[in-house]
């Protein structure tokens, strides 16, 4: 059931309907597809696989020079944000990002193997609190697994998502594509890791359908991915942290771009929560929330369109969930974690959830395993 | 987009810049700059608001993106807002937008401005829109190809 019915009338199947029944100009003119949360939650439902989504972004591409309506003003934050994004994509412009925020005991440099595509969170600490420390914790995980200091750009340009999606400006996104692609080229980069959904499923997967090399080239890693495989070849541990006395109960959001926005071989849902079963040893306790994996409630506001009572509302029926069903809610989009986190400024009785990032919560708890002790001891 | 390339192109560049200016105190200022004759460049189109306090962030980021080379923000001095507070907010805003935004995107700091100017101070108007048309023309055009 589309997931934004929930809080208004909103009927995906009607509006496909009135499309094939040559109705198009119609459903155009009355504005229905700008509402729509590209959450794809109907896509998973629908028997004959419309992609429903997709087909919204492609609609907003043609709505918005045939409508006289005002765009700007369903973007979230008056534009700030998808405005830094089209400013960007100007191939005048040469972001000279703030890298204060990098510890010290993390080596970076700007030529590398390993890439670690920050997305555009410096940016958003204009109105966000504390979503330096989602970059702070990812890079401090890389740098103690990887050996060689870390790619970091200092003139990184944003990943387009939020055009993209939010209001189909497909040709900014295809600048902003290949301005990305030209620094990974000249980073001589193979592996690219990113702490955020959207930024990994944009470049997983936008990104080889306009470059048709480009998963040959790189390699794209979400954090969570990435951890996984460390973990699998033994490379890291997780370990408990010496202030946990009483055991926590935690749960999980699932960002719908890790979701149900990949392919059905990408199984990032069960990769995470397999570690979250490791952390039950370690005094944690992992909670479902009702709708969890591909069922997972939306944040309800999407590319930053569309903030409302309504999606409001939806924020509302996470907390709910998640408030049942732990202390400390996890999710992997930096995003999410603005936009819940929002919430809980406006209800008291939500406050005391804790959310944080994917890598937040991991920093404290990976080890790494020292090969070559382990040798010594077997000899 | 020709019209920016002849921008870059010409040798004497003439920066396209926008001023917010509030309505009780800077927009008071530019009237008096204009019935005392003093003169000044034309190169800038004001926007009246209410209130320095008014402009948000994503106007002067829209007027960037829109091809201004330079932005003037201004309002009654501290402590003289007609609406008490509204120009304490305008820099708080403003001193955010500079810092994390504007220096981010590697734009010149220099581009965009807050300055304070009070009804009755039409020469300072005058000078200071002078001033920074002719710093905007040192920098040259914020597009360029
Ligand atoms: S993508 Fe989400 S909001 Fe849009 S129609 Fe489908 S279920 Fe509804
Ligand atoms: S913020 Fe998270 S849940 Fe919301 S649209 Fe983006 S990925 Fe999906
Ligand atoms: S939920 Fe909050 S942070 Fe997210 S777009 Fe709306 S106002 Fe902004």
């Amino acid at each position: 059931m589309c997931q934004l019915s929930k809080v208004q009338i909103y009927t995906p199947s009607k509006i496909i309907q009135l499309i094939l029944e040559g109705f198009e100009d119609k459903v155009l003119k009355s504005e229905v597809l700008w509402d729509c949360l590209t959450c794809n939650q109907c896509l998973k439902d629908c028997p004959e696989n419309i992609n429903f989504a997709d087909l919204a972004r492609m609609a907003r591409y043609k709505m918005r020079h045939t409508t006289n309506k005002n765009v700007e003003e369903l973007i979230a934050h008056k534009g700030v944000y998808t405005t830094i994004s089209e400013i960007m994509s100007r191939p005048y412009i040469n972001p000279d990002r703030n890298l204060d925020w990098v510890p010290k005991d993390c080596p970076i440099s700007d030529k590398g193997n390993l890439l670690y595509y920050v997305g555009c969170l410096p940016f958003f600490n204009y109105e966000h609190d504390k979503v330096d420390s989602i970059a702070i914790s990812t890079l401090q995980i890389l740098s103690k697994i990887e050996k060689e200091p870390i790619v970091v750009f200092k003139d990184e340009v944003c990943c387009g998502h939020d055009l993209y999606w939010g209001q189909g400006k497909l040709k900014t996104f295809i600048k902003l594509a290949k301005k990305n692609l030209e620094m990974f080229e000249n980073a001589g980069v193979s592996t690219i890791v990113t702490a955020c959904a959207e930024c990994y499923r944009t470049l997983k997967i936008d990104y080889p359908e306009i470059f048709e090399d480009f998963s040959e080239k790189f390699e794209v890693k979400h954090i969570i991915e990435y951890i996984y495989e460390m973990w699998k070849e033994g490379e890291i541990e997780f370990i408990s942290s010496s202030e946990l006395s009483e055991e926590i109960s935690f749960t999980y959001h699932d960002p719908c771009r890790l979701s149900r926005f990949l392919p059905k071989e990408n199984n990032i849902t069960e990769k995470v929560r397999e570690i979250f079963k490791e952390f039950e040893k370690l005094n944690y306790k992992f909670n479902e929330m009702a709708h969890n994996k591909s069922n997972s409630l939306c944040c309800g506001v999407n590319s930053w369109m569309n903030c409302n009572e309504k999606s409001k509302a939806l924020r509302y029926k996470r907390m709910l969930e998640a408030k049942d069903a732990g202390t400390v809610m996890v999710t992997s989009c930096p995003k999410c974690r603005i936009h819940l986190s929002c919430l809980q400024k406006d209800y008291e009785n939500l406050a005391s959830i804790e959310i944080v990032d994917f890598s937040e919560f991991l920093i404290k708890h990976i080890k790494i395993i020292d090969k070559n002790n382990k040798k010594e001891e077997s000899e | 987009m020709p019209e920016a390339k002849n921008k870059a192109v010409k040798q004497d560049f003439e920066p396209d810049i926008l001023v917010f200016c509030c309505n009780w105190c800077s927009y008071a200022g530019a009237d008096l700059a204009g019935v005392s004759r003093f003169q000044y460049p034309p190169n800038m189109r004001i926007v009246r608001v209410m209130c320095s306090g008014r402009v948000d962030p994503s106007f002067v980021l829209k007027a960037l993106k829109e091809g201004a080379d330079g932005v003037l923000i201004t309002g009654c001095h501290i402590g003289d807002c007609h609406y008490i507070s509204g120009n304490e907010y305008a820099k708080e805003r403003f001193e955010k937008l500079h810092r994390i935004i504007i220096k981010q995107l590697g734009i010149n700091e220099k581009r965009v401005r807050l300055e304070w100017v009070s009804a009755s101070e039409g020469r300072r108007f005058a000078d200071l829109i002078t001033e920074f048309t002719n710093e905007i023309r040192g920098l040259g055009p914020l597009k360029f190809y």
